[in-house]
C-alpha cells in the first residue's frame, strides 16, 4: 500500500473509531434517564380499575370516584386479624407520615383499608378500626357481591378458614399492598412483608417518574 | 379450723408450678389494638438457656382473654395464612422470635380495652409447668 493510502487509511480509521465514541457518548447522555430501579411490579401500560361500588366506613357508599385524582395505597384485610393487618396498617401509617416531603402525595395521596370479611365488620366498625391507625385513613367493606367486584379485578383472594370446632374462624387473604393512581391505573403491587422506608421510597420514585 | 393447716399448703402448692426451666423471655410486647378489638397479638423473644429442648405447649391470660392460642403467619404467594401451632420448640441455647408477620401469641376476646401501657401476665406452659410474664402494650416492637 501506497505510504499516503496507509495514512488515509489510518486517518480515516480513527476518525471513524473517533465518530463512534462520540456517537455512543451522546446517545448515552441524551436518553431519557431511567427511573433508578423499581421494585415490586410497576406495569408498563397499568390496566384502569373499572367501576365498584363499597359501603364506607363514613356511611357513604365508596366507588371509583373517591380514588379518582389521588394516588391511592389499598390494603385488603379484617379486623380480627392479630398480626398481618394492625401490621401492615402500622407500616402505612408510617409510609404517609415519610410521605409528607412528597407534595404530590402529601396533598392526594389516600390510604383505603377494605375488609374482606363483612359478616363481622360493619362500615362501621371499621371507621373505629382504621381511626385507630391514623384518622385520615379509609375504610370499606361490601356483602360478597360487590366486593367481588373489585377484589377479582385486582386478584385479591381471601377464604375463611375455621379456628377450631366453634364458629370461630379466621380469613386467608392477600396481603400486598396496591398502588392506584389518579386516573385509576393500576400502577404497582407491593408484596409483604413490607417495611415502610421502603414502600415509601418506592412510591415517592413512582410518582416521580410518573410525574415527569 | 382443723382443715385450715392442711388446706393451706393444698393451695400453696397449686400456685406454686415450677417455672418453665431454662425460659427466659425478653422484649416482650402485646400491640396495642384499636377500642373494641377482639383480638391482639403478643411478640417476644424466647431463650433457652437449659440443656435440653423446650417445649412450649400453651398460654393462657385468665381475666384478660377469654382464649389464646399459638399461632404463625405464613406468607405464601403473596397471601397471608394464620395457622395455629400446638407447640413451640427451642433447641438448648436458640433463641426463638415471636415477631410481626410470624409466629405470635394470638390473644383473643380481650376482657376490656387494653390501654397502652398497660402491662398484661400471660402464662407460657410447658408440659407441667408454667412461667407467667409481664406483658407491655405498645405500638410498636421496643
Amino acid at each position: 500500500m501506497a505510504a499516503t493510502d496507509r495514512t488515509a487509511l489510518a486517518l480515516f480509521v480513527v476518525i471513524a473509531l473517533l465518530a463512534f465514541a462520540l456517537g455512543i457518548h451522546f446517545a448515552r447522555k441524551n436518553a431519557p434517564e431511567s427511573s433508578a430501579p423499581v421494585e415490586g411490579m410497576l406495569w408498563p401500560s397499568p390496566p384502569r380499575l373499572e367501576a365498584f361500588m363499597l359501603d364506607g366506613a363514613d356511611g357513604k357508599p365508596l366507588t371509583e370516584e373517591v380514588l379518582a385524582g389521588k394516588w391511592t395505597l389499598l390494603f385488603f384485610g379484617f379486623t380480627h386479624c392479630p398480626d398481618v393487618c394492625p401490621t401492615t396498617l402500622s407500616t402505612l401509617r408510617e409510609v404517609t407520615s415519610l410521605l409528607k416531603d412528597s407534595p404530590e402525595f402529601a396533598k392526594n395521596g389516600q390510604v383505603l383499608f377494605v375488609s374482606v370479611d363483612p359478616a363481622r365488620d360493619a362500615p362501621a366498625d371499621l371507621a373505629q378500626y382504621v381511626g385507630h391507625f391514623d384518622r385520615s385513613f379509609r375504610a370499606a367493606t361490601a356483602p360478597p357481591a360487590r366486593l367481588a367486584a373489585l377484589t377479582s379485578q385486582l386478584g385479591i383472594l381471601h377464604t375463611r378458614v375455621k379456628l377450631g370446632s366453634g364458629e370461630d374462624y379466621t380469613v386467608d387473604h392477600t396481603a400486598s399492598v396496591l398502588l392506584i393512581g389518579p386516573g385509576l391505573e393500576r400502577l404497582a403491587v407491593f408484596s409483604a412483608p413490607h417495611a415502610a422506608p421502603d414502600l415509601a421510597a418506592r412510591i415517592r420514585q413512582i410518582i416521580e417518574f410518573l410525574q415527569d | 379450723m382443723k382443715m385450715a393447716p392442711i388446706l393451706l399448703p393444698l393451695l400453696l402448692a397449686g400456685s406454686l408450678a415450677e417455672a418453665c426451666e431454662g425460659l427466659v423471655v425478653e422484649r416482650q410486647w402485646i400491640r396495642e389494638a384499636p377500642p373494641g378489638a377482639r383480638v391482639m397479638a403478643g411478640y417476644a423473644e424466647l431463650r433457652n438457656e437449659a440443656s435440653s429442648l423446650l417445649v412450649i405447649n400453651g398460654v393462657e391470660s385468665p381475666g384478660y382473654f377469654e382464649h389464646t392460642m399459638i399461632h404463625e403467619t405464613q406468607l405464601v404467594e403473596g397471601r397471608a395464612r394464620m395457622a395455629p401451632r400446638e407447640t413451640l420448640e427451642i433447641a438448648q441455647a436458640a433463641t426463638l422470635s415471636l415477631a410481626p408477620g410470624g409466629l405470635h401469641l394470638m390473644l383473643m376476646q380481650p376482657v376490656s380495652d387494653l390501654a397502652l401501657g398497660a402491662e398484661i401476665p400471660l402464662t407460657l406452659q410447658c408440659g407441667e409447668s408454667r412461667t407467667e410474664v409481664r406483658f407491655l402494650v405498645r405500638a410498636s416492637a421496643p
